[in-house]
């Protein structure tokens, strides 16, 4: 290398060095911006700003809304699916946050409502909850609507969020916060949703202002965030989650249709993208191979993915991978037939016998397993004790009732009705925890 | 298994295991022509055609009948890796196992097993790949292994690979570093080892997991060694997957910051628990000032990698991505042909590089965004 060469090349990795600074520093003021903004929502009367948010979610509830449609148009296109699908998605994602619900969140959660606003009496003193000086989201490339209400929490407690969509993920937070900004530019004000790259230098910076980090993730790389986060920040963690569902002889004898259609609702959601997707579904009394058929049907129906061959390569060699194994198990005698192929979007196998709850490989698998009684789902989710968030049950209120203490004690973390586990409550304890009340710090005044 | 069949599986691995060992021993001097491999792969196949009856079963509805139908190597059918984690995958019964090595595991997955009734086919394999790639220029080094000692990990086919190198190619002062327990000066063993190799002035293998290199280098804080010349280091896994949690080029920077140990000298070695042949990059060979044409990772004379369509037979072009299929001879009591979704290129007619993200790493629904800020993705 030339002494010009050099020169050069000196002088390139300066400029490199300047403009890495700079952006650091604009990373900087934008977190001191979002830490103002903060402060002017810290000032507001809490039902004032879960007013707003609960009006920016109505208004993407509205079929004829223009961001909505525009939304719809722009998901479509994204996760290649009809609008109708990505509809559905909207609809329930966005139908859990009213201003009612979030202000009873307030009350259930922190004792009272006016706890965010004012020192009320709770317990033995007089106390007040405040939200994080900032809070970063390291938001999941899951279900579209995750990450706005990841944002929703942090908001509802007025603290400004710096919001890291995964890469890859759909616009979907952007646009929210447009709709959130028209509506109420302060809160607007106290959002920023990052197109950065995680570790760009100014995704750094926030982590470093931050006062609380909201994270989704695999246990052990959530185990690597501390160290990159700033001292004395919080860290609250979503680890992987399954869930799963159960038929039992009742509900399939009483109507099997309606069985397949609850069914395919819960899986089919969102391309079966987020941990409240059954992955297995468990068949009281056997069942039978007929069942593959609907399930796939009404699963295409639904979410009508580009078939496999059409995927990424990542996706077609884990898929095909998944698919030999699954031949190998029918070879063995573990498992039976299997419905969807290359041409499809969705795979549906059958398991010779019960089987545990487990991540698939590729997206859009489910798995049914016969069990002799429902009763045997109990000791299944044991078995992955800590990883099912949800388990869906088509069955009697009686059957439901006597499954529910066990299915607790065994670990599961939500039990619901099949074809209403995508619709938990705002106040939905994800992974067993409160969601506002992790986000909050108490200020107790006593005397 | 009768035994009648017993002495016949005997007899055939007998046959097979010389053949294979023989391969293997003439290396890349007098590498397996095609024709040799082909037969030799066959071979292997219609052996575990034969005594695995899942694996008879799994050719039938893969539409090969009988090991005649199979006319080319390339034609075996693969079992996927996840067959290991399903049932026992072996040409022998139980009785016969002398070694088993666990895959890693995930909260919620299960652990893969790859028995063995042998390990002289796999320990063969280890120290030839193992001799060309790591030490061209000597017939042994001191290997500082940053893993726990073989008793304490019995089942990790890393750890026996670091068993093997020990009595292959180790010098004195060899040692497995990750012990848990300071030595008498409370000194932590490898500052201790790296210390008593610079005083020595005797150069150094330091081998181990990405992770563990991380956990070493990130975890002395300005602490920096320089290591003899002629030092070197083998660094496995982490390629894929978490970057972060070991993105290469920032541990390479590392281990040449804090070790001495320039970029050239230090080799990525590619290895599976269900496989029994480790690929190499060629790069610290050359360092050596050995000849080698691979580029990314060389594939040994006993073994074959495609990089197929996914899903489908056919080969992607040079160059195009595709999933990796292993064709491994010492695999002769497992699978010969080891499908992946492990995604790949073609360097050449025996060479192949990694690429994008370990399938594994790609866990579903509310899991992936930390992995991937992580990832800088």
């Amino acid at each position: 290398m030339s002494f010009r060469e050099r020169e050069t090349g000196a002088a390139r990795e300066c400029e490199v060095q300047a403009a890495r600074e700079r952006e650091v520093q604009e990373a900087r003021e934008r977190c001191a911006s979002l830490v103002r903004a903060g402060e002017a929502l810290a000032a507001r009367p809490a039902a004032e700003i879960h007013a707003a948010l609960g009006a920016a979610c109505a208004h993407w509830l509205e079929a004829a809304d223009p961001a909505r449609r525009a939304g719809e148009r722009a998901l479509s296109a994204h996760y290649r699916v009809p609008e109708a699908a990505i509809a559905r998605v909207l609809d329930a994602g966005f139908a859990a946050w009213t201003e009612r619900a979030l202000r009873g969140r307030v009350a259930l959660e922190l004792g009272d409502p006016r706890a965010l606003d004012q020192f009320v009496e709770l317990g033995g003193a007089r106390r007040m909850a405040a939200g994080p000086r900032l809070g970063v989201v390291l938001a999941s490339r899951g279900v579209p609507t995750t990450p706005v209400g990841d944002a929703i929490d942090l908001l509802s407690v007025k603290a400004p969020v710096w919001l890291k969509p995964a890469s890859g993920a759909d616009d979907l937070a952007a646009r929210f916060v447009r709709t959130l900004t028209e509506i109420d530019a302060g809160i607007g004000a106290a959002i920023h949703v990052s197109a950065e790259a995680g570790d760009a230098p100014t995704s750094v910076a926030a982590l470093e202002a931050a006062e609380l980090v909201v994270a989704t993730g695999r246990t052990e790389t959530l185990a690597q965030l501390g160290p990159v986060v700033g001292s004395g920040a919080r860290l609250v963690l979503h680890g992987p989650r399954l869930s799963a569902a159960v038929l039992t002889r009742n509900a399939l004898d009483a109507d099997l249709d309606r069985c397949v259609q609850a069914l395919a609702d819960d899986v089919a959601f969102a391309g079966q993208a987020g941990c409240l997707s059954p992955v297995v579904a468990w068949i009281e009394g056997g069942g039978s191979q007929d069942l593959l058929e609907p399930i796939h049907r009404a699963c295409v129906e639904r979410w009508p993915a580009p078939a496999r061959a059409e995927g990424d390569a990542g996706e077609r060699a884990a898929w095909a991978e998944w698919a030999a194994l699954a031949d190998i198990e029918r070879a063995g005698g573990t498992a039976g037939g299997r419905e969807g192929g290359p041409d499809s979007g969705w795979s549906i196998l059958w398991r010779v016998g019960p089987e545990p709850p487990a991540p698939p490989p590729a997206p859009r698998i489910l798995v049914l397993s016969p069990v002799s009684l429902a009763a045997e789902v109990v000791d299944l989710c044991a078995r992955v004790r800590g990883m099912v968030a949800t388990v869906g049950i088509a069955g009697t209120a009686a059957e439901v009732e006597r499954l529910t203490k066990p299915l607790a004690h065994a670990g599961v973390e939500r039990v619901a009705p099949l074809g209403r586990m995508q619709r938990p409550p705002a106040d939905w304890r994800r992974d067993g925890r409160p969601s506002i009340a992790d986000l909050v710090r108490w200020i107790d005044r006593e005397g | 298994m009768t035994p009648d069949l017993s002495e016949a599986r005997e007899r055939e691995v007998a046959t097979l295991d010389a053949e294979i060992l023989e391969a293997i021993g003439r290396g890349w001097d007098d590498p397996l022509r095609e024709d040799e491999f082909d037969r030799l792969a066959r071979d292997v196949f219609a052996h575990q055609f034969r005594f695995n009856p899942v694996y008879r079963q799994f050719c039938l509805l893969q539409g090969a009948s009988a090991p005649a139908d199979v006319e080319d190597w390339r034609a075996i059918p693969q079992v996927p890796t996840g067959a290991f984690k399903v049932g026992r995958w072996a040409t022998f019964p139980p009785e016969a196992d002398r070694a088993e090595f666990r895959t890693s595991g995930t909260a919620g997955s299960d652990r893969g097993v790859h028995y063995f009734d042998t390990l002289g086919l796999y320990n063969a394999a280890t120290v030839a790949s193992a001799r060309r790639y790591l030490v061209p220029d000597r017939e042994r080094i001191r290997c500082l292994f940053l893993s726990p000692e073989p008793r304490r990990a019995a089942d990790s086919s890393l750890v026996h690979m670091f068993a093997v190198f020990r009595e292959a190619i180790g010098a004195p002062g060899t040692a497995f570093l990750l012990t848990g327990e300071r030595g008498a000066s409370g000194a932590d063993p490898l500052a201790a080892a790296l210390e008593r190799a610079m005083e020595d002035g005797q150069p150094v293998l330091l081998a181990g997991a990405a992770l563990a290199f991380q956990h070493a280098l990130f975890g002395t804080g300005g602490q920096a060694w320089s290591l003899p010349a002629g030092s070197r280091a083998m660094v496995t896994g982490g390629f894929k997957g978490l970057r972060a949690s070991a993105d290469p080029a920032r541990l390479a920077g590392a281990i040449e910051e804090k070790l001495g140990i320039a970029r050239e000298f230090q080799a990525a070695e590619y290895g599976m628990t269900e496989l029994s042949t480790q690929y190499y990059d060629a790069g610290l060979r050359r360092a050596l000032e050995f000849e080698d044409p691979a580029r990314g990772f060389a594939v040994p004379p006993w073994a074959r990698v495609r990089i197929v369509e996914p899903g489908e037979a056919g080969e992607v072009p040079r160059g195009e991505v595709g999933a990796i299929v292993h064709y491994d001879l010492a695999n002769r009591g497992s699978a010969v042909a080891v499908q992946t979704s492990d995604l790949g290129a073609a360097t050449g007619p025996h060479s192949f590089e990694l690429r994008g993200r370990e399938p594994g790493a790609e866990a579903r629904g509310c899991s992936l965004a930390a992995d991937l800020w992580l990832g800088g993705a």
